[in-house]
C-alpha cells in the first residue's frame, strides 16, 4: 500500500515518455489524480487513536549497512503524505503550457521521492529519498527556470547537498552507536529512538551535541532558518510555477518534518539546551524576512520571502516544547503549504498573462480579474492569520505555546504577524486595487482550469480555519506523545539551582539524569518562569 | 606430485595467460596475418572470466603456494581485478586509435598484465609484490606505446614509463632498508618483528615503500602524471588503470596495514596524520582540478584521483582501529569499478578517430543516444554519490571507518569533497540535455557494455551488500 504511494508516481512519470505528445497532458492529469486517490486510501486504513507506527512494511535491503526497506505512517507523516499527493494534480494543471514528457517526469519523480521521505522509517532510506529530491528539482529549475536559472539551480543544489551530507554523517554515526549499544547494525529510526546519547551541557564535543548540530544544520538549510535561507528566494524566483509550488509546499516540509521526526525524539537534551539558539535564529529570520519582503518589487520574490518568514513560526512553535506549540508548529507547516502554494499559483498565472513580475507594472487588476482578486485576498487573509482562515489557528497556537513556555520570544513573533499584514496588504493594494493600468484592461479573468486549481485551495483555507480538529484528529496522538516526552524532563536542564548544576556537571552520562521522570515537573499552565 | 598440486592451485592465476597464448599461436600459424579481432577478444574475455569464476569457486581455502596465499582478502582482490579487466577488455574492439595489425599482441600483453596483477594481489612477500607490480606496469607501458603513433600516446607512454620506473626504484629502495633491519621481506617475518627493530631505518624504509605504492595509486604529491597519462593512453587501458590497477594497489596497501608495522611504534601517529593529510589534499586537489576540465576523459581522470583520496581516507581510518574490517573498502571498490568502468566505457564509445570528447561534444546526446546518455549520467551521478545509485551506499560504507576511528577532520573534508564533486559531475549532464547533434555508436555490444555496468551501478549495492553482510 505505502510502496504504491511512492512508486506509482515514479512509474507513471516514466511512462510519459511513451505517450504521444497530443495526449501527454491529459495522461499526466489522469495519472496525478490516480496518485491522489491512492493516497486517500490512507483514510480507510489509518487509525488515528494511536501514536504507533501503522501499515508497516519491512524487508531487509542491504544487511551489510543494516538497511531495511522499512515503511510506515504515523500521525506526523499522515498529513504530509496527503499534502504531497494533493498538490500533484494542481501542479500538473498549472503547468498546462508545458509539453515535454521530461518535465512531467521530473514533477512526478519529485512527488514520489518526497512521498518516500515522509514514509520511510529507516534512516538510510529516509536519507536516500531526502537527497533524491534534489535531482528532479534541480532539473526543473535548471531547464525550465527564469533567466538566472543556472546560478539559482547550482546554488540550490550545492547548498542543500552539502548540508544534507552532514545529516548523512550523523545518521551513519547513529548506526554505529546503535550497533554498540544494541548489538546489531541497524539503520531503523525506531532503534535510534531507544538510544541514550551522552550529553554534557555547554560542552561541544559530546555525542548528542555534535549529532544535534549536524542534523540541525541539514534541516535548518532545508526549512530554511535565517542565515541559511539565501538559496530559497533565488530558487523560488527562478523556478517554474509548479517547481515553486512544490518547493514551498512540500520540499520545505521535509525540513520541518526532520525536526519532528529526527531532532526532537533523538536529541531531547540538546534540543532543550540549544533551543534558544534556534529560537533566536527563527525570530531573527521572521522579522528580517518580513522586512525584506516589504522591500521587494518582484512579486514572486516577495512571496518567497513571505514564505521564509512564515516558516519561521514552525521552530518557534516546536521549541516551545509544550503541546500548544507543537500543535501550532505542526499546523503551521500545513497552512503554510496551502497558503504559499496558493500565492505562488496566483503569481504564476499573473505572470502567464503579463510576462512581468514587477509590482510597479500592475495596478487595479480587481476590475479586469475580480475572481482572481477575491481568491488572492482570501489567501492573503490566511497568510496574515485572520480568524476563520487556516493561518489564524496555527499562528495563534504557536504564539500561545511560545507565551506559555516563558514568553521571551513571543513578542517578537507577534511583531512578525503584524509585519506580514503590512507587506501582504501592501501587495494587494498595489496589484489589485488603485487605478487600473491601460495595458492590463484586456486581461481575462480566471478560466476554468485556473478555477479548478484555486478552488480546492480556497476551500482548504476555510476548512482548516474553521474545523482544525478535523486535521488534529489524525495527528493528535503522535504530537501529544512527542510533547509529553519533553514536559517530563523540561525542568531538569533549566534548573537555576546551583546544586543541580553541579550534579549535572559531575555526571558524564547525563542522559540518566535527564530521563528521570520525577518530581518538580513544571506545569506550563501555571505561568512560572525559568 | 607437489608440482602438480601447486599447478592446480595456481590455475586461476595463470588462466588468462594460458588463454592469451591461443590467438597468438593462431596468428603465427596464419602466416602472421591478423585473425578476426572478435575471436581474439572473445578468447581473452573467456580467459579472464574463467579465472574470475575459478577464484570464486576455489579461491577462499587459505592455500599457500610459494609466496602466494589464497585467503579471503587476496582472492577477493583478485576477483575485483578480474571484474575490472572484464569491463575494460571489450572496449578494445571499439577503439579506433589502436594499431589493427598488432591487435593480438596488445591483448596478449593485456591478459598477462592482468595475471601479473593477480600475483600482486596474492603475494605475501614484498619482493614478489614488487616484481609482479612492475610486470603489470610493463604491460601498461607497452600497450600505451603500441597505440597508434599519436603523439599523445607516446607522450603518455614515456611519461608513465620514466616516472613509474622511478617509483618502482623508490619502492625497491625502501624494501632494501626493511630487509636490512628485519632480515626478510615476507609478511611472516614482518608480522613477527620485535619492538627493538622499529628503528629509524625501518621508518625510512616504510616511508619509501609507501611512497612507491602511493605513486602507483596516484595520491596527492605523486599525482602529477595522472591526467596526462590517462588522457594519452588508449581508453581501454585507461579504464583498466583507473579500476584494476588502483584496486590492486589500494588493497595491497590495506594488506600492509594489517601487519603490525604502523601500530607498534610511536611513528604510528605520524603515519595517521601523514596519510590522512595526503588523502585530504588528494581529494581537494582532484576536486578543484576537475572543476575546470573541458575534456571528459581528463575529468574522469581527476574524478578517479578524488576517489583514491576517499579510499586513502578510509584506509587511514582502518589503520588506527584494533579490529580492522576491510569490507567497506571492498564495497566501495565494487561501486567504484562499476561506475568508473562504465564511465570510461561511455567515453570510449563517444571517442572518434580524430578527437577525444569535449564536454561540448556531448550536446544532444540524450536525444540521439538515449541509452548511452542515460548510462553516462547514471555513472556520473553515482560517482557523485547521489542516491539510489551504488555510489551513495558505498559512501555510507566508507564513512564507517572514519567515524569508528573518530577521525572527524577526515570526515569533514570527505564531506567537502563530495559537495564540490556534485558540481563537476552534474556539468556533463547539462551539456547532454542541450540541443545538438550527438555522436556515438549504436551497436549491440556497446549497449550490452553500458547495460552491464549500469546494472552493476544500480543493483550492485543490494547484491553485494547481501553477500558482505
Amino acid at each position: 500500500m505505502l510502496s504504491s504511494l511512492i512508486f506509482s508516481p515514479i512509474i507513471l512519470g516514466a511512462s510519459f515518455f511513451f505517450v504521444p505528445k497530443k495526449y501527454l497532458k491529459p495522461t499526466a492529469l489522469g495519472a496525478s489524480l490516480l496518485c491522489f486517490f491512492l493516497s486517500l486510501g490512507l483514510f480507510c486504513f489509518f487509525d488515528p487513536s494511536t501514536a504507533h507506527l501503522q501499515m508497516v512494511q519491512k524487508i531487509p535491503l542491504i544487511p551489510f549497512l543494516g538497511m531495511n526497506y522499512f515503511l510506515g505512517v504515523d500521525g506526523l507523516s499522515f498529513w504530509y503524505v496527503l499534502l504531497t499527493a494533493f498538490l500533484l494534480p494542481l501542479t500538473v494543471l498549472c503547468s498546462w503550457k508545458q509539453n515535454q514528457p521530461l518535465y512531467f517526469f521530473f514533477l512526478f519523480l519529485l512527488c514520489g521521492t518526497v512521498m518516500g521521505t515522509f514514509l520511510s522509517f529507516d534512516s538510510l532510506l529516509f536519507f536516500l529519498f531526502f537527497d533524491m529530491t534534489l535531482i528532479p528539482l534541480f532539473f526543473l529549475i535548471y531547464l525550465w527556470g527564469g533567466k538566472d536559472r543556472v546560478y539559482a539551480a547550482f546554488k540550490f543544489l550545492i547548498y542543500t547537498f552539502f548540508a544534507s551530507l552532514f545529516l548523512l554523517a550523523a545518521l551513519v554515526t547513529l548506526m554505529l552507536i546503535s550497533k554498540q549499544s544494541l548489538g546489531y547494525l541497524s539503520a531503523s529510526l525506531l532503534d535510534f529512538y531507544k538510544l541514550d546519547l551522552v550529553f554534557v551541557p555547554g560542552g561541544f564535543l559530546n555525542t548528542q551535541t555534535l549529532l544535534f548540530f549536524c542534523c540541525a544544520l541539514a534541516f535548518a538549510v532545508k526549512t530554511p532558518l535565517f542565515p541559511f535561507h539565501t538559496w530559497l528566494p533565488l530558487a523560488h524566483g527562478e523556478a517554474p510555477t509548479a517547481g515553486s509550488v512544490y518547493l514551498a509546499a512540500v520540499v520545505l516540509k521535509m525540513g520541518t518534518y526532520g525536526w519532528f521526526r529526527l531532532v526532537l525524539p533523538l536529541f531531547p537534551a540538546a534540543s532543550l539546551y540549544y533551543s534558544p539558539v534556534l529560537l533566536f535564529l527563527a525570530v531573527l529570520g521572521l522579522i528580517y524576512a518580513s522586512l525584506v519582503a516589504f522591500a521587494q518589487t518582484d512579486l514572486k520574490k516577495l512571496v518567497a520571502y513571505s514564505s521564509v518568514a512564515h516558516i519561521a513560526f514552525v521552530p518557534i512553535g516546536i521549541f516551545a516544547f509544550n503541546v500548544y506549540g507543537m500543535f501550532g508548529g505542526f499546523y503551521q507547516t500545513l497552512t503554510h503549504a496551502v497558503s504559499s502554494a496558493g500565492l505562488f499559483l496566483i503569481v504564476g498565472l499573473l505572470y502567464e498573462r503579463t510576462h512581468t513580475r514587477e509590482m510597479g507594472n500592475y495596478g487595479g487588476l480587481s476590475k479586469s480579474m475580480p475572481w482572481c482578486a477575491i481568491v488572492f485576498f482570501i489567501i492573503t487573509l490566511s497568510s496574515i492569520a485572520l480568524p476563520l482562515t487556516a493561518g489564524f489557528v496555527s499562528e495563534f497556537l504557536t504564539l500561545l505555546g511560545s507565551y506559555l513556555s516563558g514568553g521571551k520570544w513571543v513578542w517578537f513573533a507577534v511583531a512578525g504577524v503584524v509585519l506580514s499584514a503590512v507587506y501582504m496588504l501592501n501587495v494587494f493594494q498595489k496589484v489589485f486595487l488603485g487605478e487600473e493600468k491601460t495595458n492590463l484592461k484586456s486581461l481575462g479573468d480566471l478560466n476554468r482550469r485556473e478555477l479548478a486549481i484555486l478552488i480546492p485551495i480556497v476551500l482548504l483555507v476555510f476548512l482548516m480555519g474553521v474545523f482544525p480538529n478535523l486535521f488534529f484528529k489524525y495527528s493528535r496522538a503522535s504530537l501529544e506523545q512527542l510533547s509529553a516526552n519533553y514536559s517530563n524532563y523540561q525542568l531538569k536542564v533549566y534548573m537555576p539551582d546551583e546544586q543541580k548544576k553541579e550534579d549535572i556537571e559531575l555526571q558524564s552520562d547525563l542522559s540518566e539524569v535527564l530521563f528521570q521522570k520525577d518530581s518538580k515537573r513544571l506545569d506550563f499552565t501555571s505561568g512560572e518562569k525559568f | 606430485m607437489d608440482i602438480l598440486q601447486n599447478f592446480i592451485r595456481l590455475f586461476p592465476v595463470i588462466t588468462p595467460g594460458l588463454f592469451a597464448f591461443l590467438p597468438l599461436i593462431l596468428k603465427v600459424i596464419n602466416n602472421n596475418k591478423e585473425i578476426n579481432p572478435r575471436i581474439v577478444l572473445s578468447v581473452h574475455f573467456l580467459g579472464i572470466l574463467t579465472s574470475l569464476l575459478l577464484f570464486l569457486l576455489l579461491g577462499f581455502r587459505g592455500n599457500e603456494v610459494l609466496s602466494l596465499r589464497f585467503d579471503m582478502y587476496s582472492t577477493g582482490a583478485c576477483a575485483l581485478v578480474a571484474l575490472a579487466a572484464l569491463q575494460s577488455l571489450p572496449l578494445f574492439s571499439f577503439n579506433q586509435w589502436i594499431d589493427k595489425k598488432q591487435f593480438t599482441e596488445i591483448l596478449f600483453l593485456f591478459s598477462h598484465g592482468v595475471a601479473a596483477l593477480y600475483v600482486f594481489c596474492l603475494s605475501q612477500d614484498l619482493m614478489t609484490a614488487f616484481i609482479s607490480l612492475e610486470a603489470a606496469s610493463l604491460m601498461a607501458y607497452m600497450v600505451m606505446a603500441l597505440g597508434r603513433k599519436e603523439s599523445l600516446c607516446l607522450e603518455a607512454a614515456i611519461k608513465y614509463f620514466v616516472l613509474s620506473s622511478l617509483a618502482g626504484v623508490v619502492f625497491l629502495y625502501g624494501l632494501s632498508f626493511i630487509f636490512g633491519v628485519v632480515g626478510g621481506v615476507d609478511f611472516l617475518s614482518l608480522r613477527e618483528m620485535e619492538q627493538a627493530q622499529f628503528n629509524r631505518f625501518f621508518f625510512i624504509g616504510l616511508v619509501f615503500l609507501l611512497a612507491g605504492l602511493l605513486f602507483k595509486m596516484a595520491v596527492f604529491p605523486f599525482q602529477f602524471w595522472l591526467a596526462d597519462v590517462y588522457q594519452g593512453a588508449l581508453t581501454p587501458l585507461t579504464s583498466f588503470m583507473a579500476t584494476g590497477f588502483k584496486t590492486a594497489v589500494v588493497l595491497f596497501v590495506g594488506k600492509l596495514f594489517q601487519l603490525p608495522l604502523f601500530t607498534f611504534s610511536h611513528h604510528g601517529e605520524w603515519f595517521v596524520y601523514g596519510l590522512g593529510g595526503v588523502s585530504v589534499l588528494t581529494v581537494l586537489f582532484g576536486s578543484v582540478m576537475a572543476l575546470k576540465q573541458v575534456k571528459l576523459k581528463r575529468l574522469a581522470a581527476f574524478s578517479s584521483l578524488t576517489h583514491s583520496g576517499y579510499l586513502m581516507m578510509a584506509l587511514t581510518g582502518i589503520l588506527t582501529l584494533t579490529d580492522q574490517d576491510f569490507r567497506p573498502i571492498f564495497y566501495y571498490l565494487l561501486a567504484y569499478i562499476f561506475m568508473t568502468g562504465g564511465l570510461f566505457g561511455a567515453i570510449q564509445l563517444l571517442e572518434t578517430k580524430n578527437s577525444q570528447t569535449d564536454l561540448g561534444d556531448l550536446k544532444g546526446l540524450f536525444k540521439n543516444q538515449f541509452w548511452l546518455a542515460g548510462g553516462l549520467s547514471l555513472f556520473l551521478l553515482g560517482l557523485a554519490g547521489v542516491p539510489p545509485i551504488f555510489g551513495f551506499f558505498s559512501k555510507v560504507a566508507i564513512f564507517q571507518p572514519l567515524i569508528l576511528s573518530q577521525n572527524w577532520w577526515l570526515l569533514f573534508w570527505a564531506l567537502v569533497g563530495s559537495a564540490i564533486g556534485i558540481y563537476y559531475y552534474i556539468k556533463p549532464l547539462l551539456f547532454m540535455l542541450e540541443k545538438g547533434e550527438g555522436r556515438g555508436f549504436r551497436t549491440l555490444g556497446a549497449k550490452a557494455l553500458i547495460l552491464f555496468s549500469g546494472a552493476g551501478a544500480l543493483f550492485g549495492a543490494f547484491i553485494f551488500g547481501f553477500f558482505l553482510g
